[in-house]
């Protein structure tokens, strides 16, 4: 609805966007600040359902840094309290509550996530992330764990496998297929005589026109081939500049800033070269995702057109008159239509030899396809088991010899993440908790930092940026500030929202947010 | 996983009136020091009364940021909050702006988001301003330590960065005087992608100083939209600002009237069919009308939450703050970037003064001349005074009693109070109308 609720989100991810969102079911594990502010923005964005799942009620802490609960909520169940409190924020949401320990539901009854398309997991140990991690895995649900301590947040998505499909059109610079230009573009530019051409009419021939015009002009005198270094795009320009009458066409200077597009075609996007040396590995068959015929059509196009995709069809607006850009308009919407016939034609072949039917995919479904293929892109994340062996000596080792590109210093936050876990197991509570806190605050300094040392063996990370963030790390107490977690939090929902439109690309590897020095790093 | 289990039966509290407990989190940061600290941080009691008793911050907006901005602030452990808007709430806003509800629509922003932030959040006490920040006085300004600017408009940035900038003094060596720096946090958020950055005017950017950070608004020439339309934000702009005009002439355009919409989408429509355009739909004509900025609640989360932090830093000292301008990119991966990005000398706004070199013979004439030539988009009939006060030459009731002084030399005129010499230096100060807050020119004549 034009102005509704949903309209300024509907201008980013688009009615189709929309719909995946409100047909997704959440669970968040936990009701701490984090996992309460990432629910809060999928509530307001319009998701189908939220489940909590929390053990606890509300204590006068969590008035402290939980918008989500009030002073009345103090001892009730904060599941309970929390999902009251959401529910208000949008009344299309459907909200429910568990008050279970979320631990004893990944170890005693897995299937209880079955029914989910995300599941939320935070402030929550390592171990038993690793054991949800396979559950989620298993039936490729969307899983995210975030965990906010002090002053530091990190978060990490564990997917088994994801396909961005329809990366919005707004993002794409415009392919104007200029270096294979086709007979009904080629017969439009040769339409324009130049040299006839009156004053007027001489600064209102498309800039594409121009261009073409100079590319013929070039070829004929160079063997046949287009620009293709540096110095040679430089020496088009001066030609292309030679052409002008005056110093103010405008048309001229759009054409100038375009030569990129004649000189070499548009390489492909590296996120889709990784997806069609995936498709290579496949073999379609009965079960394997429609995605993956799509994304064979492009192949064989590809093949066929000497590495040119489909045309998109659209054009960025440039000086012309009205009937110059409608007519162009039309040439390069009817070039994208028989393109995507081309395309649909393979899709349905390749259906046939998988034993499918040639009818499971729309001209409609394979045309968008064709708009947005240029941005596909396919990822998987490696399980979570796989970090925690990255901080086991043997890794660390093989990282401080280059085998793992990952910077030392963000390598240094995960040896914290787990040498807090293990802290965790060894007595009972978080570092930084002990009753007198400061004195307490020196021994767990000194605690802390031994099982850092144990975990490192004899590889030494940087010791001085190890010993601040363990510094750190008692000092805030594996305390959740509200910013923080209201910062973290809404990363996360804006990761579960890209990867439940399929639209924009999510994080690959653990996130690391810092708010002293206002940073975001990865490894 | 928590920390050690606080079973608590009834509620108890400490001298503030404060739940015992509540502030756990915050308290591991403010008792005790870490190597994040920033200069002169001092862990304990003190520094938490001073966040709790002392501080009064000023929210500007009550929108996406703004709404954001209350909650996280209150919980960061501010207790006196007031927040100007002049908006009333709209059924679009409610995606993001979680403060409000179906039944507010109507409703004034400012006045609805502190009822709802003081219900929910024990002990804070918000103050609602429904009005235009250009409503306040200057010296009104003046009784906050920190002003947070969730704004949506480059004028209203301007504005408050023109009145915190007109409070700051400087030292006769040309450094700022510490006491009369007012400190702005900024955040603005477009989309996936948003920024957030701490101003110290007279130490660090003013904004501005990096007003090239903000690129200009697309506008679309007239004899286009009159005679070349090619895209449908062509015909929809025609009819918005052109055929509008010539065929409902005494009737004022209000993009909130949906009998105006639809005329504004008919029209462009029946344009964008004479022309063979496609591409005209309310969705779009709206959005072109209204330069309509998409939203979604997360982006502003992120913004305003490191707004927030930057708030509870400045006051407490509990951390290092940011130096200066974070930005954020969430549609590929997520990226942020920290700049500490450098003043302009000559920043008319925070600068010591903007340096002009004038021949020596030059009369107060000349100097005005020159200085209305050097900043034609914000002096037009400007007043003169010296650093001290003395007016050289005023508009108004002065005028005449000033006039005199235009065709005497500058260099005699200052040489009065700067004892003359062969090179002369000279702060002058100039006002105008349009320019909010004074001018400072540092006058060099040779």
């Amino acid at each position: 609805m034009v102005g509704g609720r949903y309209d300024r989100q509907i201008r980013i991810w688009g009615e189709h966007g929309q719909k995946k969102l409100e047909e997704s079911k959440v669970c968040l594990l936990n009701c701490g600040p984090t996992g309460c502010e990432t629910v809060k923005n999928l509530v307001l964005g319009g998701i189908a359902s939220f489940t909590l799942v929390d053990k606890d009620t509300v204590k006068p802490r969590d008035l402290g840094n939980n918008f989500m609960l009030s002073t009345t909520d103090v001892g009730e169940s904060r599941a309970k309290a929390v999902a009251a409190h959401l529910k208000e924020l949008n009344a299309a949401v459907v909200g429910s509550f568990i008050d279970e320990d979320p631990e004893d539901i990944v170890t005693d009854n897995p299937d209880f996530f079955h029914d989910f398309t995300i599941v939320i997991a935070t402030q929550m140990p390592m171990r038993t992330l690793m054991a949800l991690d396979s559950v989620c895995r298993k039936q490729n649900i969307i899983m995210i764990v975030m965990r906010s301590f002090g002053f530091i947040g990190t978060l990490r998505l564990c997917i088994r496998e994801h396909v961005i499909t329809d990366t919005n059109p707004g993002d794409n610079i415009h392919d104007l297929g200029l270096t294979q230009p086709w007979p009904e573009l080629c017969n439009f530019v040769s339409q324009f005589e130049l040299d006839t051409l009156d004053g007027v009419a001489f600064k209102g021939v498309p800039f594409i026109v121009l261009l073409l015009q100079a590319c013929d002009k070039w070829r004929a005198e160079h063997d046949s081939k287009l620009p293709s270094n540096t110095r040679e795009q430089a020496a088009f320009k001066h030609m292309l500049s030679a052409m002008r009458r005056t110093h103010d066409e405008e048309n001229f200077q759009e054409a100038l800033n375009a030569v990129r597009h004649v000189c070499k075609p548009k390489s492909l996007s590296p996120t889709l070269v990784k997806v069609l040396e995936e498709l290579a590995s496949k073999n379609l068959c009965q079960s394997t995702p429609i995605f993956w015929f799509k994304i064979s059509g492009i192949s064989a196009f590809l093949a066929k057109s000497g590495g040119m995709m489909p045309l998109v069809g659209s054009i960025p607006d440039m000086t012309c008159t009205t009937d110059c850009y409608v007519t162009l308009q039309r040439i390069y919407q009817e070039k994208a239509a028989s393109d995507a016939k081309v395309v649909e034609h393979y899709v349905q072949e390749a259906l046939v030899r998988a034993g499918r039917q040639r009818d499971e995919i729309t001209a409609d479904e394979v045309r968008t396809f064709c708009r947005y293929a240029s941005n596909a892109a396919f990822l998987r994340w490696r399980p979570l088991a796989l970090d925690s062996s990255l901080v086991r000596e043997d890794k660390i080792k093989s990282t401080s010899q280059g085998a793992w590109d990952y910077p030392l210093s963000t390598l240094t936050y995960l040896v914290l993440v787990c040498a807090s876990d293990a802290f965790f197991d060894r007595y009972g509570r978080l570092p930084g908790t002990a009753i007198d806190a400061v004195r307490g605050s020196k021994d767990d300094f000194i605690k802390l930092k031994t099982i850092a040392d144990e975990i490192l063996g004899d590889h030494n990370l940087n010791g001085h940026l190890l010993d601040n963030l363990i510094c750190e790390t008692v000092r805030g107490g594996g305390g959740e500030l509200h910013a923080v977690a209201s910062v973290l939090g809404a990363i996360g929902s804006q990761e579960i929202i890209k990867l439940v439109t399929k639209q924009f690309v999510p994080c690959e590897k653990t996130l690391i947010y810092n708010c002293v020095e206002c940073t975001t790093m990865t490894c | 996983m928590e920390g050690p289990d606080v079973n608590m039966q009834s509620i108890e509290r400490d001298h503030r009136g404060d739940i015992v407990g509540r502030w756990t989190d915050l308290d591991y940061v403010l008792m005790r020091d870490g190597p994040s600290a920033g200069p002169g941080f001092e862990p304990g009691e003190d520094t938490k009364s001073v966040l709790m008793d002392v501080m009064h911050v000023l929210v500007l907006g009550a929108g996406g940021l703004g709404c954001e901005l209350l909650k996280d602030l209150a919980l960061s452990g501010f207790k006196k909050i007031d927040v100007i808007d002049m908006d009333t709430i709209d059924l679009s806003n409610l995606n993001r702006q979680f403060l409000f509800r179906p039944h507010d629509i109507g409703k004034p922003k400012a006045i609805i988001a502190a009822e709802r932030v003081m219900e929910r959040v024990e002990g804070v006490t918000v103050t609602p301003h429904y009005c235009r920040i250009e409503d306040k006085d200057d010296d009104w300004f003046q009784q906050f330590h920190i002003i947070i600017m969730g704004l949506d408009s480059l004028e209203a940035r301007s504005y408050m960065n023109a009145v915190a900038c007109s409070f700051l003094r400087f030292e006769a060596d040309g450094t700022p005087d510490q006491s009369t720096i007012k400190p702005l946090i900024d955040g603005g958020t477009e989309g996936w992608k948003g920024h957030a950055r701490v101003i110290l005017p007279g130490v660090t950017p003013c904004f501005h100083c990096t007003m090239w950070l903000f690129p200009p608004q697309t506008t679309y020439p007239l004899c286009t939209l009159a005679e070349t339309p090619r895209i449908a934000a062509h015909c929809i702009e025609y009819a918005h600002l052109i055929q509008w005009g010539n065929e409902r002439p005494n009737e004022e355009f209000d993009a909130d009237d949906p009998e105006h919409m639809k005329w504004i989408y008919e029209n462009a429509m029946r344009r964008a069919e004479a022309f063979g355009i496609e591409g005209v739909t309310l969705h779009h004509t709206m959005g072109v009308v209204k330069n309509i900025i998409p939203a979604i609640p997360s982006t502003n989360a992120i913004i305003a939450g490191q707004c927030a932090l930057e708030a509870l830093k400045m006051a407490t000292m509990c951390a290092k703050g940011m130096d200066n301008f974070m930005m954020y990119n969430g549609s590929d991966g997520v990226y942020t970037h920290t700049v500490a990005y450098e003043k302009d000398p000559d920043c008319p706004m925070c600068s010591p003064g903007v340096a002009m070199e004038l021949p020596k013979e030059s009369t107060l004439s000349d100097v005005i001349d020159a200085i209305v030539k050097k900043f034609e988009d914000t002096v037009a009939l400007p007043s003169i005074s010296t650093s001290n006060g003395t007016n050289l030459y005023m508009r108004g009731v002065l005028e005449e009693a000033t006039r005199d002084n235009l065709p005497r030399k500058m260099s005699e005129l200052l040489g009065e109070e700067h004892g003359g010499g062969e090179k002369l230096d000279g702060l002058i100060i100039v006002n105008d109308k349009k320019l909010k807050g004074p001018l400072r020119v540092r006058l060099s004549l040779a």
